[in-house]
C-alpha cells in the first residue's frame, strides 16, 4: 500500500491481564470509503473501537492519520484528531434541544462570553438542512423516536467537522426508512471524503453500502475483502471458524390447537381492534417497521401496559390479565427486546438472574432451598451451552448472546404454553443467533406456541408458520408461510391509514 | 450476598469488605494507642450499647438503600413513637405491653404512609419520607407539649436497661434485629426481591414480582424498627423529649454507605453495614474517650464517610477493568 490511507491502525495488540483481546490487527480506511468490521460477540470489535476512541491503549501497535503517528491516550485526543465514535446507547441529554446536544462540551460563545444559543441553533439547522433531514434544531431531544435520535449523534459528528466516523450497530433501533435515511447520509459524507467504520451484525446492510469487510475472529485477522467480491456464507465462515451447518433451524412440527386469541384488543393510546390467533406448535411471526405498536401489542397482553379494550383469550377461555404475574400465571410469558432495561438485573449474577420468575417454586416454608435452584441453573447452562465462567458471574460481563439465554432459561423455567419473543436476536452475534433459532424450533416441536417480533425480515421468512404484518397500530395483513416474501411484508408494513395520516 | 459459617463464605466475606475492615481496623488502632480507656471490656460494651439504636436504625436503612431508594423520616418516627411511649406510661398510665404495641403500631403506620405515598403513588422516596419526617417532628413536639416528658414505670425503664448476663438488653435486640434482617436478605424470596427491585425494577415486574408490595413492605418494617428503636431510647432514658431521634438517619444512612452499599440500589449486604455501624461506633466512642468536642466528631464522621467512598467506588472502577 503506497498511498497514504486516511487511518491506518497497525499490528494492534492488546490484553487485559492475562486474556489477550487483540492480536496483531490491522484496520485501514481511506478517504471516502465505508469499512465494515465483522465478528461475533468477543471477537474485539469494540476493542478495537475503544482504542481508535482513547479509551483503551493498545500494548503495541501504532495509529496513523493521513500517515503520521498519532498517541491516542484519550477520548478528547481522538476528537481532537477528528475521530467520531456514535456508540450503539443513545448518549444524549433528552431535555435539551437538538442544537444544545450537537454542541455539548464545545458550546459557541458570543462576545459576551455567554452561550450564544442562536448561534447554535442556526449552525445545527445547517447541518440538518444539509443532510435533508426532516428536524428542527430547537427540538427537544427526548421528543423525538430512537431512530431519530440516533441521526442527532451523527448531526453531531458532521458538525463537528469529524474525518473518521465510527458507527456501531447505528441500525440496531432504526425502521427501514430511517436506514435508508442513515445510508443516504453515508453517502453523503463519503462525498465529502469522510472515512467511516461500520460495525453491524446485519450482513445484508454491509452488502448495500460498505466498500470493503474486515473479519475479525477471536481478536485475530480473519479476512480483509472487497465487499463486490465477498460472499455470504464465505464472511459467516471466516466469522465463526467453522461451516455453520445450517443458519436457521426450521424442522416441520405438528400445529395443534389453538392457544392464544386476542379479540379486538386496544390500547388507548397505542393501537386499536387488534385481534389474532396463536397455535401450539407453531411459530407466529409479528412482522412490521418500529413504531408498528408491536412491542406495546405484547406487553399489553403480557399485562405490563393497560388495555382500553378487547379480550385475550387462552384454551378457548378468557383470561382477566392485570399486571404480568396474572399472564405468566396463566403460562404466558414476555421475552423483551430490551434485555439489558427489562429482561435482566445486570448488577445481580446469573443464579440470581435465572430464579427470579420462578422463585416461589424453590421457597419451602419462608426459606429459599438453593439446591432445587443451583441445579436448575446447572441444567439450563448445559442445555444451552452458555458461556460463563461460574453461576456467581454478574450478568452485565456477559456478551448479547450468553445475556438473551440467560433470559431465555428464566423463562423456560416456568414452562409456559404460549411464549412472546420480541426482537429475539436483537444485537446478537451470528453463532448465538443460529443456537437461539434452534431452541425457538425445539420449543416449537415441544408443542409451545411462539409469537415471534422481529424486524428483521429474513428472520421472519425463515423461522415462521405464519405471520401478521403491523402498521400503526393496526394489523395490515396476515401471511402464509407459502406467500412469504420480503416485497409483501413491506407493502404491508407501509399500508398506512389515510383518513387520519 | 452471602454470610455463612462456612469457611470459603467467610473468606469471601473478608474479600468483599477487606477495604472496610482495614478501616475499621485502622481506626480502632489509632484509638487504642490515643487512650488506654477504649480496649476495656466495660467501654467495649458501652460502645455496643450507645450504637444499637443506630444498628436497628441502620437495617431498615440498609433496606430502603438496597432498593435505590431512602427514607430520611426515620429519626423522626423514633422521636414520634418515643415520644408516645413516654405519655401513654406517664400521662395515661398505660400498661406497658400496650405501650408497647402501639409505639410498633404507630411506627408501622408511619411506615405504611411512606411505601404507599412511593409504591403506589409514585412520590420520589426522598419527598415522601421529607414530608413525613416534617409531619413526624411536628407531633412529637406537639404531644410533647415542649417539655420532658419522665417515665418512672420500672417495667418500661427495664426495656432499655435491663442486662442478661453482664451484657446490656439493647445489644441483644440489636443482635437479633441484626441477624433477622441478614436472613431476610439472603434466605427469603422477599430479600431476593429487594434486591431485585433495587437493581432493575422494570425487569422484576416483568418477571411476575409483584414489586408495589414488595416496594411498600421494607417501609413498613423500617417503621417497625423505628418503633423498637423509640421505645428503647425513651426507656433507657427514662424520659423522651421532643428533639429525640433527631439526626438518626444521617448516622444510619453513613453506616449503609460506609458500608458499601450502592446508592443506585441492588448492590449492598448486612455483613458490610455491620461493619459500617461499627466503624460509626468506633468514631463516636473513641473521639468522646479523647475528649473531642462534638463539633470537631461531625467534622471527622463527615471527612470519614467521603473517605470510605472514594476508596470503594475506586475499588470498583479498578475491578471493573480486570
Amino acid at each position: 500500500m503506497s498511498e497514504t490511507k486516511l487511518l491506518e491502525m497497525k499490528e494492534i495488540t492488546k490484553a487485559f491481564a492475562s486474556n489477550v483481546v487483540l492480536n496483531g490487527v490491522n484496520l485501514s480506511v481511506g478517504e471516502g470509503e465505508v469499512v465494515a468490521i465483522l465478528g461475533e460477540n468477543g471477537a474485539g470489535k469494540s476493542t478495537l473501537i475503544k482504542i481508535l476512541g482513547g479509551i483503551h491503549r493498545a500494548d503495541s501497535g501504532e495509529i496513523r492519520i493521513n500517515g503520521e503517528e498519532k498517541q491516542i491516550h484519550s477520548a478528547a485526543v481522538a476528537g481532537a484528531n477528528g475521530i467520531r465514535i456514535i456508540h450503539q446507547e443513545i448518549i444524549l441529554v433528552p431535555g435539551r434541544t437538538i442544537a444544545a446536544n450537537v454542541f455539548l462540551g464545545r458550546e459557541l460563545k458570543n462576545r459576551m462570553g455567554l452561550v450564544d444559543a442562536k448561534k447554535m441553533e442556526e449552525e445545527t439547522q445547517k447541518v440538518i438542512d444539509e443532510l435533508h433531514l426532516h428536524l428542527k434544531a430547537d427540538q427537544l431531544v427526548g421528543e423525538l423516536s430512537i431512530g431519530m435520535q440516533q441521526l442527532v449523534e451523527i448531526i453531531k459528528a458532521v458538525s463537528a467537522e469529524a474525518r473518521i466516523v465510527v458507527m456501531d450497530e447505528p441500525t440496531s433501533s432504526l425502521s427501514q426508512g430511517e436506514v435508508e435515511t442513515l445510508f443516504d447520509i453515508i453517502r453523503l459524507l463519503q462525498e465529502r471524503k469522510v472515512g467511516i467504520i461500520y460495525i453491524s451484525h446485519r450482513l445484508e446492510e454491509l452488502f448495500a453500502i460498505t466498500d470493503r469487510i474486515v473479519v475479525l475472529r477471536d481478536g485475530r485477522m480473519a479476512g480483509d475483502v472487497e465487499t463486490g467480491r465477498a460472499d455470504k456464507d464465505e464472511l459467516i465462515r471466516m466469522m465463526v471458524g467453522r461451516e455453520l451447518s445450517s443458519y436457521y433451524t426450521r424442522n416441520e412440527h405438528e400445529i395443534k390447537g389453538v392457544s392464544l386469541e386476542v379479540k379486538g384488543l386496544s390500547h388507548e393510546k397505542y393501537f386499536r381492534d387488534v385481534s389474532f390467533q396463536a397455535h401450539y406448535g407453531e411459530v407466529v411471526g409479528f412482522a412490521g417497521l418500529v413504531g408498528a405498536r408491536r412491542t406495546e401489542l405484547m406487553k399489553t397482553i403480557f399485562g405490563a401496559f393497560r388495555k382500553s379494550g378487547g379480550e385475550v383469550c387462552l384454551d378457548g377461555r378468557q383470561l382477566s390479565i392485570r399486571r404480568p404475574q396474572d399472564a405468566i400465571d396463566n403460562g404466558i410469558v414476555y421475552v423483551s427486546e430490551d434485555r439489558r432495561g427489562e429482561g435482566l438485573i445486570l448488577k445481580n449474577d446469573v443464579e440470581f438472574n435465572m430464579g427470579l420468575v420462578c422463585l416461589s417454586d424453590f421457597v419451602k416454608g419462608v426459606r429459599v432451598k438453593k439446591a432445587a435452584w443451583r441445579k436448575m441453573v446447572d441444567d439450563y447452562r448445559k442445555k444451552f451451552s452458555i458461556k460463563i465462567t461460574s453461576p456467581k458471574q454478574l450478568t452485565e460481563n456477559l456478551s448479547g448472546g450468553n445475556q438473551q439465554k440467560v433470559v431465555l432459561s428464566k423463562w423456560l423455567a416456568k414452562n409456559p404454553k404460549v411464549i412472546i419473543l420480541d426482537e429475539p436476536t436483537r444485537g446478537i452475534d451470528v453463532g448465538s443467533k443460529a443456537e437461539i433459532y434452534a431452541i425457538i424450533d425445539e420449543l416449537a416441536g415441544a408443542g409451545v406456541s411462539i409469537v415471534m417480533v422481529s424486524s428483521e425480515l429474513p428472520e421472519i421468512i425463515n423461522m415462521c408458520n405464519r405471520c401478521y404484518v403491523m402498521c400503526e397500530g393496526r394489523i395490515t395483513g396476515e401471511l402464509a408461510a407459502k406467500d412469504f416474501s420480503q416485497e409483501a411484508m413491506m407493502a404491508l408494513a407501509t399500508r398506512h391509514e389515510t383518513a387520519e395520516g | 450476598m452471602e454470610k455463612t459459617k462456612s469457611p470459603g463464605a467467610a473468606g469471601a466475606y473478608l474479600k468483599r469488605n477487606a477495604g472496610t475492615i482495614i478501616g475499621l481496623l485502622i481506626l480502632t488502632a489509632i484509638v487504642s494507642f490515643s487512650t488506654p480507656k477504649f480496649f476495656t471490656s466495660s467501654n467495649l460494651l458501652n460502645l455496643l450499647r450507645s450504637n444499637s439504636v443506630n444498628a436497628i436504625i441502620s437495617c431498615g436503612m440498609l433496606l430502603a438503600i438496597l432498593m435505590g431508594e431512602i427514607d430520611i423520616s426515620v429519626g423522626s418516627t423514633v422521636g414520634l413513637t418515643g415520644i408516645i411511649g413516654a405519655y401513654m406510661m406517664t400521662n395515661l398510665g398505660a400498661p406497658v405491653w400496650v405501650t408497647v404495641v402501639s409505639c410498633l403500631a404507630v411506627g408501622a403506620l408511619v411506615g405504611a404512609v411512606n411505601g404507599m405515598a412511593i409504591a403506589y403513588l409514585h412520590v420520589p422516596a426522598f419527598v415522601a419520607t421529607l414530608a413525613t419526617q416534617c409531619i413526624g417532628r411536628g407531633l412529637t413536639e406537639i404531644i410533647s407539649g415542649g417539655i420532658t416528658i419522665r417515665v418512672r414505670n420500672d417495667g418500661y425503664t427495664s426495656l432499655g436497661n435491663a442486662s442478661i448476663g453482664g451484657i446490656s438488653i439493647i445489644i441483644l435486640y440489636a443482635a437479633f434485629v441484626l441477624v433477622m434482617t441478614w436472613f431476610l436478605l439472603n434466605k427469603t424470596r422477599f430479600g431476593y426481591y429487594i434486591y431485585a427491585l433495587g437493581g432493575n425494577k422494570t425487569a422484576a415486574q416483568y418477571s411476575g414480582v409483584n414489586v408495589k408490595k414488595y416496594n411498600m413492605l421494607p417501609y413498613v418494617l423500617i417503621g417497625v424498627l423505628c418503633g423498637v428503636g423509640g421505645i428503647v431510647w425513651s426507656a433507657r432514658l427514662g424520659s423522651a423529649s421532643a428533639n429525640l431521634g433527631s439526626g438518626f438517619e444521617m448516622d444510619a444512612i453513613a453506616a449503609v454507605v460506609i458500608g458499601g452499599t450502592s446508592m443506585s440500589g441492588g448492590v449492598g449486604t448486612m455483613g458490610g453495614t455491620l461493619i459500617g455501624i461499627l466503624i460509626i461506633g468506633v468514631i463516636t466512642n473513641g473521639l468522646n474517650l479523647m475528649q473531642i468536642n462534638s463539633f470537631w466528631q461531625n467534622v471527622l464522621k463527615g471527612v470519614i464517610i467521603m473517605l470510605a467512598v472514594i476508596i470503594d467506588v475506586q475499588r470498583k472502577k479498578r475491578s471493573s477493568r480486570e
